[in-house]
């Protein structure tokens, strides 16, 4: 089931950017077991929009011909503007030789086969897995009621 | 055999006798062949030309050759076997001039492209052909001429002028760098996160001597497993970048198989690659502990760069932030002077746990809030006028608890809670709880919530 940025929780940090949403039904079943949903939008201003309410998401953006440059100045001002997240680039074969650029613009994978979604699966699970939940679960709201704050362990 | 050399050399003969210039380039763009009036055309360096890549870089300042070669290079359609028209750029006495250049792509009987011939116009131009007049594709004239901005525009951003810091830690990273920027030596650079290590290296690699530059590949090494990272130094043996520069980001979280990958690779006679790794902790004194493999350690840091915390350094404080300022007055078209003498001292009384990367997202926000010319204090983040307040109030007494008080408030939280859930139903809460429902409605009454009226059915 795709989401939609407008009614999507803060909690959502897999953003897929493309045309045509085969990478997300690759990527969906892929995560299926491990609870990530996949936020998909159609458009790099989409994206960002919603890389602004989750500033450490892990976004896969489509790379196209029509959206090769805007995508490109995006990659290389990705790590100042969110720090904290990451950005990994799908496309068709014909795109290949942008891989280079493209890393170099700061992209942490380039991939080109719909059929080899595994490995990008994993670092997306293992970035997430990273990123600190914005909200304390009970326990941890008890503990930090100590008067002398939250355990250091 | 020697009839079909005879008709090669006939053919090479045919066209180093043409007076158009021409061409060729293989499959991986590096040019394999010109012909005299091309090498009368691009004067003598022309020979040396032969073998470099006519590819789009992101670096700065290409070496003159390199450079020459990027102008050179056909638009993306060509590769997808196009016929494509586009101007090539070259430069004569400091001034660009321009001609026109006709693609041919030559197939294999795969379809895939084998070779690329261009054939030039012999007439100079000063200004670049009118997209009107362009004869081919002005989508893929337009992808062409947008890298070629591209590349223009981020090459500005690596200058070592950029690596801003008048401390004494700053300026010692500076000439490290510097050093590290002259050589293929492989360099650590040590700082906690956002500390700006991956801009330094970023400024290492474009600094370096354009000659044997090549790309620059980082790899994530905390996210990256050992098969991503084995799958990409294959994909760097085989492709088309040819070398560069490695940057291992986080290199002291690299997994053990993905140090046996690139233990098996950097030591090899010929490896084109020079590495360079970001740490927080510096590698070298990881294998006592068993956390990294001596020998890598030992090849990754023959320099170590260290950077300071934002927070050790906050004489760089204003500086840097009137270049981040700046540098968003350069993206956003917004125009700010600066920062009032209140916001300066707001930003240089906090702490920076998020380094240099935090006081970057400060500015941004601040950038789009100010309304002025100048950035005020109140147009700070609200964050930082609380540190300074929390900062100016006494540290808290530790103040002493009633432990049996207070894990009876949190057992009462914790049953107020179960109950929530089970909407009211105390043998469903009591599972939720893992006891029985008379305990449950015994422990409900020594705590007094049976009291308080939550226990009705």
């Amino acid at each position: 089931m795709s989401s939609s940025p407008s009614n999507t929780s803060s909690s959502t940090r897999l953003i897929v950017c493309e045309g045509s949403g085969q990478w997300s039904i690759g990527l969906r079943n892929e995560l299926a077991s491990t609870g990530v949903r996949v936020w998909e939008c159609r458009s790099l201003p989409e994206a960002w929009d919603a890389l602004r309410q989750t500033p450490a998401a892990f976004v896969i953006v489509e790379a196209v011909r029509e959206n090769l440059d805007n995508l490109l100045r995006r990659a290389a001002w990705f790590s100042r503007d969110f720090p904290h997240g990451r950005i990994a680039v799908v496309a068709q074969r014909n795109m290949a030789r942008f891989e280079w650029l493209l890393r170099e613009a700061g992209a942490v994978h380039f991939l080109t086969s719909p059929r080899r979604l595994a490995p990008l699966a994993g670092l997306a699970v293992r970035h997430l897995a990273g990123v600190p939940l914005p909200s304390q679960t009970m326990v941890q709201r008890i503990w930090a009621s100590l008067p002398w704050g939250p355990s250091e362990t | 055999m020697p009839r079909r050399r005879l008709h090669a050399a006939e053919l090479v003969k045919l066209l180093e006798s043409a007076s158009q210039p021409l061409y060729v380039l293989d499959d991986s763009l590096a040019i394999i062949y010109l012909n005299e009036a091309c090498r009368n055309w691009l004067g003598p360096d022309a020979d040396q030309l032969l073998g470099r890549k006519c590819v789009y870089h992101c670096g700065n300042e290409l070496a003159r050759l390199d450079a020459t070669a990027a102008r050179l290079c056909p638009p993306p359609a060509v590769l997808e076997g196009r016929e494509v028209s586009a101007d090539v750029a070259w430069l004569s006495d400091q001034q660009t001039l321009f001609r026109r250049a006709r693609f041919v792509p030559l197939r294999r009987p795969d379809d895939n492209v084998l070779c690329i011939i261009a054939l030039v116009d012999p007439q100079d131009r000063a200004e670049k052909t009118p997209e009107t007049a362009a004869s081919d594709s002005s989508e893929s004239q337009d992808l062409h001429e947008q890298l070629q901005r591209f590349q223009q525009e981020t090459a500005l951003r690596w200058r070592m002028e950029r690596v801003v810091g008048v401390t004494p830690a700053m300026r010692r990273a500076r000439a490290q760098a510097e050093v590290a920027a002259a050589t293929r030596a492989s360099a650590v650079l040590l700082g906690p996160p956002g500390s700006g290590r991956r801009h330094l290296a970023e400024v290492i690699h474009y600094g370096g001597p354009a000659e044997s530059r090549g790309v620059l590949v980082p790899l994530e090494c905390g996210l990256l497993d050992a098969e991503s990272i084995q799958s990409t130094l294959r994909t760097l043996a085989v492709g088309p970048a040819g070398g560069g520069t490695l940057l291992l980001c986080d290199a002291d979280q690299l997994s053990a198989e993905g140090q046996a990958a690139l233990a098996a690779v950097l030591p090899a006679a010929g490896c084109p690659w020079r590495v360079l790794s970001t740490a927080a902790t510096p590698l070298i004194d990881l294998p006592p502990r068993g956390l990294f493999r001596e020998e890598l350690a030992a090849l990754l840091s023959t320099i170590t760069i260290e950077l300071p915390p934002l927070a050790k350094r906050r004489d760089d404080l204003p500086l840097l932030a009137q270049a981040l300022l700046e540098e968003h007055n350069a993206r956003r078209g917004k125009q700010l002077g600066g920062f009032t003498t209140e916001a300066v001292d707001r930003l240089c009384a906090y702490a920076w746990p998020g380094n240099v990367a935090e006081l970057a997202q400060v500015v941004a926000e601040s950038h789009a809030r100010a309304a002025g010319t100048l950035v005020a204090g109140d147009e700070l983040p609200e964050r930082l006028r609380l540190a300074a307040e929390a900062a100016g109030r006494p540290r808290r007494r530790e103040e002493p608890i009633q432990l049996d008080e207070f894990v009876a408030r949190i057992e009462r939280e914790l049953i107020r809670r179960a109950l929530a859930r089970a909407k009211g139903n105390k043998t469903k809460a009591a599972r939720l709880l893992g006891l029985n429902r008379p305990r449950l409605y015994r422990r409900m009454v020594q705590l007094g919530l049976a009291e308080e009226g939550e226990i009705e059915n």
